[in-house]
């Protein structure tokens, strides 16, 4: 059994070291900067779709892991710490002689309470032991971001089960929803229109939508640039739209038509547009390629083309195209976002600061020790507490 | 009141010209009533740039976010308002001369664009975008500032180095705060870019459809992102810091300028309006 606990030893640690290590992280990240850069300078190559990327992803996300799980015990023992266990490592660090014991005691408590730190103390007869911590946000300030990192990432990896597709449909037209997003769901656009702000220019576009199950209506709502429609964990977004425009033609290729907006086309000799422009139908005539007519058209109104052929305009008829998507992984992607923002705002709080003293009463000495990763801070909270000692 | 824009961008130009000379002149012959007056002189530019983007937000109705030039507005802002709080807290007059170049040239580029305030299209017509663009404003105005400490301190290092008698290694702080302030600004500023990345993921799954779709514009932030990154582990190694540490935060801001200039005129995609 020892031989072979050994064995694991040898074998797996080197392995999980590499793996929680910042050298691997370096690695790693100028990996895919590397990669990145290449990507967009060569989109041809989708380098994103890749296996060697997603390989590459999965690597930092096996060394965001390791590498959190292996830190976050030690983060965890210096927020439970107790002033306990110190005093022999205190003797490096630096002392003062004191000659009021209880007026040092006292000045350390005031100095803690006022600099808002946390304080543990532990009184023997022989000496006072001090722990004060500030700044804990910013001690789990990094861990907390990578693991952020990770829920986003593992996000990403759920909705690559994901299946996203798109619908085009007339204003009134029914569309089957796609099966593999909701099977046995249509959906009806009830309505498309352009929204306007008060000075009159855009301020959206919105799709009036219902969705019916096996015949019966089960939701219905609007859908704008910004503002999807949800439901059952599929989202609608408004992508795109046109107009066509609904027109009667009599005499010559007699019918009623629907032509896309701003297409040309041949009759009776001339050729013709109609363009939807600020909320009017303009149609323009052309003989060879120039224009001989153009011509604002209201519903119900006419253009004679020739003597025996004219165009009845009949109405504007949009057409809206929706994306349509189901993620299952989105919400922990956004969970990954909000956690990443939060830790984000820790890290402005302040670098975590511990000052630890020992108050040796048989010696009348105080020894104290301030550790910070900010030096800065550090000096300062020395200096700010020599000054203060000193008037003991 | 629009016309008045580019008479006011002159103004806020000149005088950065003005405190960029007055910092060298008061450099060269060391006189300290002549910092003042630069100091001065930036604090007047910065509340210029205010100004001018105030008037832009009473004009637009909204902040003025909306495009290159306004973006590029904050930006100089940003890197003013950085430099000003570095220099008051550090003393560190010197990064004047290295500094407001930036800024200049910034504004400088910032006329040969289309000033007209123009309606925001609907994608932009979101409270996303407040958070997104400010966010990375202030991230890159760090940026910019933490890029002239880099700078410094390869120039001063190179200097000592050299065994050069120039007058700008008793002009240029220690290597020591030159590294330092790197790292602190750098350190302020990622997290203002991990908001604006993840600010604007959230917004494209609302607007787009999609958190990320890989356009050229957010690859190129997350490349930022990412050399910003590298640049704060390798200090965690022995013997990154200093001009290997120096040589990463300018990658990284010319990462910065790329994603704000080379995107947009090289890579279009989604982003296009920026
Ligand atoms: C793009 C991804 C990453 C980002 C944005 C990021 C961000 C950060 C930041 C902002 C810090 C604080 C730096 C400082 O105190 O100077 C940090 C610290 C750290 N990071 Fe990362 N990190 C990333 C990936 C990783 C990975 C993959 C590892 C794996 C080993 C890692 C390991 C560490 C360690 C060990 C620290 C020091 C923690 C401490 O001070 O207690 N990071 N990271």
């Amino acid at each position: 059994m020892k031989f072979m606990n050994l064995k694991v030893k040898e074998v797996k640690m080197p392995l999980l070291n590499l793996l929680a290590s910042v050298k691997l992280a370096v690695v790693v990240i100028l990996s895919l900067i590397i990669a990145s850069i290449v990507a967009t300078l060569y989109p041809f190559l989708n380098v994103f779709q890749t296996f060697w990327f997603r390989g590459l992803l999965l690597i930092f996300s096996l060394n965001l892991f390791f590498c959190t799980i292996t830190r976050i015990k030690s983060i965890f023992r210096k927020v439970r710490k107790k002033p306990e266990g110190f005093e022999d490592e205190l003797f490096y660090g630096e002392h003062v002689q004191i000659v009021d014991l209880t007026n040092c005691e006292k000045l350390l408590d005031d100095f803690f309470k006022e600099k808002r730190y946390r304080v543990g103390k532990q009184t023997d007869e022989d000496k006072v032991l001090f722990l004060a911590q500030k700044g804990f946000p910013g001690l789990i300030a990094p861990h907390f971001l990578h693991l952020s990192l990770i829920v986003v990432l593992i996000g990403a990896f759920i909705g690559t089960f994901g299946v996203a597709s798109t619908i085009t449909g007339f204003v009134g037209q029914k569309k089957e929803m796609p099966v593999d997003l909701m099977p046995g769901v249509t959906l009806e656009i009830n309505g498309f229109k352009t929204l306007y702000d008060e000075k009159g220019h855009i301020d959206n576009w919105v799709s009036e939508i219902t969705l019916y199950q096996d015949g019966k209506q089960v939701a219905s709502g609007s859908t704008r640039v910004n503002y999807p429609f949800k439901y059952k964990g599929v989202v609608f977004y408004q992508n795109a739209y046109g107009y066509n425009h609904l027109i009667e033609i009599t005499g010559e290729q007699e019918g009623v038509y629907s032509i896309p907006d701003g297409k040309t086309f041949q009759l009776s000799g001339f050729s013709f547009n109609i363009r939807y422009a600020k909320d009017q139908a303009v149609i323009k005539v052309f003989e060879g390629s120039s224009l001989i007519q153009g011509k604002i058209l209201g519903e119900g109104e006419n253009l004679e083309l020739s003597d025996n052929t004219t165009i009845e305009y009949l109405q504007l008829y949009p057409y809206t195209i929706l994306g349509v998507k189901k993620d299952p992984g989105a919400n922990v992607v956004m969970l990954g976002f909000l956690l990443m923002t939060i830790s984000s705002t820790f890290f402005w709080m302040g670098r975590y600061r511990e000052v630890r003293a020992v108050i040796d009463k048989r010696n009348s000495k105080l020894h104290y020790m301030v550790s910070c990763k900010n030096q800065e801070a550090k000096a300062a909270i020395l200096k700010e507490l020599k000054k203060r000692l000193m008037e003991v | 009141m629009e016309s008045l824009q580019i008479p006011v961008m002159i103004i806020t130009l000149i005088v950065l010209i003005l405190s960029f000379l007055l910092y060298m002149v008061s450099f060269l012959n060391n006189r300290q009533s002549l910092k003042q007056t630069a100091r001065f002189t930036v604090v007047a530019a910065f509340i210029l740039n205010t100004i001018l983007l105030m008037k832009r937000t009473v004009l637009a109705g909204t902040l003025p976010l909306s495009n290159l030039f306004e973006f590029g507005l904050f930006f100089v802002w940003a890197v003013l308002l950085v430099f000003l709080v570095i220099e008051y807290k550090y003393e560190m007059a010197g990064s004047g001369i290295f500094v407001l170049p930036v800024a200049i040239i910034l504004l400088f580029w910032l006329f040969s664009h289309d000033h007209a305030i123009r309606p925001m299209m609907p994608a932009l017509r979101s409270p996303w975008l407040f958070v997104h663009v400010l966010t990375a404003v202030i991230a890159y105005g760090a940026f910019a500032v933490s890029f002239t400490m880099a700078v410094m301190y390869l120039l001063k290092d190179y200097l000592l180095g050299a065994n050069y008698k120039s007058i700008l290694i008793k002009v240029l702080p220690s290597l020591d705060l030159l590294d330092e302030l790197t790292y602190k600004i750098t350190f302020i500023g990622l997290p203002f870019h991990t908001i604006m990345l993840v600010t604007g993921a959230v917004w494209a799954e609302f607007s787009w459809g999609r958190y990320w779709s890989w356009d050229p514009k957010e690859t190129w932030a997350l490349i930022t992102w990412l050399i910003y990154a590298v640049y704060l582990h390798v200090r965690l190694m022995r013997g990154w810091k200093g001009k290997r540490a120096a040589i990463l935060a300018i990658l990284g801001f010319l990462a910065v300028i790329f994603t704000f200039i080379g995107v947009s005129y090289l890579l279009p995609g989604q982003h296009s309006y920026v």
